[in-house]
């Protein structure tokens, strides 16, 4: 229960980061996306289970504030959060940094594109309406490259916080470390 | 494979309670939910929006402090160019005027006569001279008179090359010129230099009256120097009282130690 509450608490902080801190300022800095990037992290370092809770949340959450029709960010999230299991568990199978990274940029560009899709669909349906910026491709490609920074930080954080990456992950050790675990 | 569906089913319950939620939304169902969690977190989110507000200010403030310098800067730069630029310019004004003065004197006279602008100074302390950049080639003999404005003698050519010349000035030591002074008498004398300092014109007879401010000019009695170029004007009687001839303190009419045009007399048929 505890767990829940924290995280729960953590994603509330990480919204209103997201929604009230980050959008102060100035493209591309506004565009980052802290949710997206720690659901992929969850999901390929921590489980898929807490991937997708957080893509239901985190997701949630955004819906309040975002300017798109309800449930496009959450579907995407979700699905999201299935594209990179299916790619981790059948493709980049070592977590390895490089994985991580490469799996991120997949991730956020998939990402932007099932929001344009679903965005594009549920107006088609009359559920909303959605359109297309003047910059649209400096937001479609600048927020994966801004992610993947977000992703290395919240990665080396805890890496240097935690040594369950470093059971993981193939690191360079000294020979008493090697000695030690093995 | 068979792991993938297994895990795909949290996934699918969940895209069903978006969809079930989505619904909701957009019957009014949930408004109340979403309304009272906006308004729980909109006190905090205020309060972190007016921060990230603040923080960008002063980022704002500090790049347009930073522009701000940076013009101040080029602007700065772009005074000392023009500074530059006016003084220059300003210098060749002067000597434009300088010039055209001395070619109206030139012209009013009808002698030969060469503009030269000064390329250096004779760098001995003892010496008072200047380098003009031009010579033979343009028809300067030695003696030839340098004059400025519009006829003051200002020097003497003392040596000469094909495309410069070198002139001793009024004031060296060196310098010797006949000199008449415009009083009754029209009193003939020798002006003299004296260390680059000053002029002075002796050898005056002792009964000719001459006083302050009287003007003293050149007398034709050498070959190369016409008379009626302005030498300057009597400053101060230096006469003794048992010496059979007057001395007189000029004062020149020009500054001579800052000339830059010049022009040369051309004799034409002094050799």
């Amino acid at each position: 229960m505890i767990k829940i509450l924290v995280n729960l608490f953590s994603l509330v902080i990480l919204g209103i980061i997201q929604v009230s801190f980050l959008t102060t300022w100035l493209p591309p800095i506004s565009s980052l996306n802290l949710i997206l990037s720690l659901v992929i992290f969850l999901t390929v370092i921590i489980n898929y289970q807490k991937g997708l809770w957080w893509a239901l949340g985190g997701g949630l959450f955004l819906e309040f504030y975002s300017g798109l029709n309800f449930g496009v960010t959450t579907i995407s999230l979700i699905l999201i959060v299935v594209e990179i299991n299916f790619l981790f568990n059948n493709f980049f199978t070592n977590r390895s940094f490089y994985s991580l990274m490469i799996l991120g940029f997949l991730g956020s560009v998939s990402y932007n594109l099932l929001v344009l899709i679903l965005g594009l669909v549920t107006s088609i349906f009359g559920l909303g309406y959605f359109s297309l910026g003047v910059n649209f491709w400096f937001e479609f490609f600048w927020p994966p490259v801004l992610n993947l920074i977000v992703l290395a930080i919240i990665f080396f954080s805890y890496y240097i916080s935690t040594v369950r990456l470093k059971n993981i992950f193939l690191f360079h050790s000294t020979g008493y470390e090697t000695k030690g675990k093995f | 494979m068979f792991k993938f569906l297994r895990q795909s089913r949290l996934s699918l319950i969940l895209l069903a309670v978006v969809v079930l939620l989505i619904f909701l939304h957009y019957i009014g169902a949930i408004r109340p939910i979403e309304n009272s969690i906006i308004k729980v977190f909109s006190p905090i989110q205020n309060q972190v929006y007016s921060l990230g507000v603040k923080i960008n200010n002063i980022y704002s403030n500090l790049s347009v402090s930073r522009d701000l310098a940076q013009e101040n800067r080029k602007l700065a730069e772009e005074v000392n160019q023009l500074t530059v630029a006016n003084s220059q310019l300003k210098t060749q004004l002067q000597e434009i005027q300088e010039f055209k003065i001395q070619q109206d004197f030139v012209a009013a006279t009808g002698l030969g006569a060469v503009t030269a602008k000064v390329i250096g100074k004779n760098p001995e302390s003892n010496s008072q001279s200047i380098i003009i950049n031009k010579g033979s080639d343009q028809g300067i003999k030695v003696d030839f008179p340098l004059i400025t404005a519009d006829g003051i003698i200002v020097g003497k050519i003392s040596r000469v090359k094909a495309s410069s010349a070198e002139a001793i000035l009024i004031n060296d030591s060196r310098s010797r010129l006949a000199a008449l002074v415009q009083n009754e008498a029209g009193s003939k004398g020798v002006v003299v230099g004296e260390h680059g300092l000053s002029l002075k014109i002796e050898l005056i007879p002792n009964n000719d009256l001459i006083k302050e401010n009287d003007v003293v000019i050149t007398s034709g009695l050498e070959p190369t120097i016409p008379r009626g170029l302005v030498i300057g004007k009597i400053s101060r009687i230096l006469s003794e009282p048992n010496s059979f001839f007057q001395t007189a303190a000029i004062r020149p009419q020009v500054k001579i130690d800052s000339l830059t045009i010049v022009t040369v007399l051309i004799s034409p048929n002094y050799d």
